[in-house]
């Protein structure tokens, strides 16, 4: 039996689903014909990663974060593009302040070759230094580290070795930005 | 000037997408009883304003917004801007109060010193990472730090190569991530 609503209070809302149309209304309509219905989309993590859509959505969590890892992953790990900033011999000069995130570097030592002559490294926002890798030549122990000078905006690389020796048969050739 | 004499059926009336300026026809089951039919606007979001973070009205969003916003802040949020955390620590190790936030944290010893500030990244599980390295006198001097997760501290040593263990004294702590 149908039964009249006495009260708006007896309509039980429930979750808003993807093919609700919500009753809606513009003030700048002209009166008489402010009433209409609206659809409203539903977003996913497919839309986000693409970006293509301006229209205004409703996402669920499980959308949101998938949508959001997808796109934030390559933005911290993407392609790198090479700087054009200044190696001379150990130093490095930025082109300009770097903006902090994950960098490459390619680098050479006369005396004897990493097993890899590429490292990754941080750019930060205070002076560092970041070890990029360690060899045995020579019957010494040699460590390479980095140095950012977050003041004169350079990388310097610096070999280390246990016959307590500071090496600069060393270079930087190409600095490349990872994050983008 | 619409008309208002024809009943029309919910099915009869156009449906378009949902756009901002837009009122939802809305009631509050907590209003009192001939009071519940209310109007409410839903705004649209912005990436500077996601960016910003201050607001706390609810907002409809889309894809294209949704990207710009995470790729402004996300590699940011990781990497940009530092700080401080605590200041002149002293001692080797660091004890956090509770389980820290994962990431990478900059720390500065007093000794040795000239070093700038190392690099370590919290991972929530035990960890062991060079972190640093000098030559002392004539001895390679390597900076190791040890995360014990169970204790939620960071120890910090200076190990030499001539064998020795030598303590170091921690200065700043700093978190980094804007």
């Amino acid at each position: 039996m149908t039964t009249l609503l006495n009260s708006i209070s007896d309509i039980s809302p429930q979750p808003f689903v993807s093919d609700d149309n919500a009753l809606s209304y513009r003030s700048s309509n002209e009166y008489g014909n402010r009433s209409g219905f609206s659809s409203i989309a539903t977003g996913s993590s497919e839309g986000i990663v693409s970006g293509e859509s301006t229209a205004l959505s409703i996402y669920s969590d499980g959308e949101l974060k998938e949508g959001f890892r997808v796109v934030a992953l390559p933005l911290a790990y993407g392609d790198s593009i090479t700087l054009s900033g200044t190696p001379v011999s150990t130093t490095y000069t930025f082109p300009s302040t770097p903006t902090p995130g994950v960098y490459e570097v390619v680098f050479s030592f006369s005396l004897v070759s990493f097993p890899e002559t590429r490292s990754s490294f941080y750019v930060l926002d205070r002076d560092n230094e970041q070890v990029i890798g360690s060899v045995i030549s020579g019957g010494d122990l040699r460590i390479a580290v980095l140095y950012q000078n977050t003041t004169l905006n350079t990388l310097e690389f610096r070999v280390f070795s246990s016959s307590g020796a500071t090496s600069t048969l060393a270079a930087i050739s190409e600095v490349r930005r990872v994050s983008a | 000037m619409a008309d208002l004499t024809k009943k029309k059926l919910l099915s009869e009336y156009p449906v378009r997408p949902f756009i901002t300026g837009d009122a939802l026809i809305t009631y509050r089951s907590s209003a009192s009883d001939n009071e519940k039919i209310g109007r409410s606007v839903i705004n649209a979001g912005t990436a500077e304003g996601i960016a910003d973070g201050s607001d706390s009205a609810l907002k409809m969003y889309s894809d294209s917004v949704l990207k710009d916003a995470v790729e402004e802040m996300a590699v940011d949020a990781i990497y940009g801007g530092s700080t401080l955390i605590e200041s002149a620590i002293g001692g080797t190790s660091i004890a956090f109060a509770s389980e820290p936030e994962l990431g990478l944290y900059l720390v500065e010893l007093t000794t040795p010193a000239g070093l700038g500030s190392l690099v370590f990244e919290i991972t929530g599980r035990d960890t062991n990472q060079v972190i640093g390295a000098t030559v002392i006198g004539s001895d390679l001097v390597n900076i190791v730090g040890v995360y014990d997760s169970s204790t939620t501290t960071m120890t910090i040593s200076d190990v030499r190569s001539d064998g020795s263990t030598n303590a170091v004294v921690i200065g700043d702590l700093y978190r980094v991530g804007a």
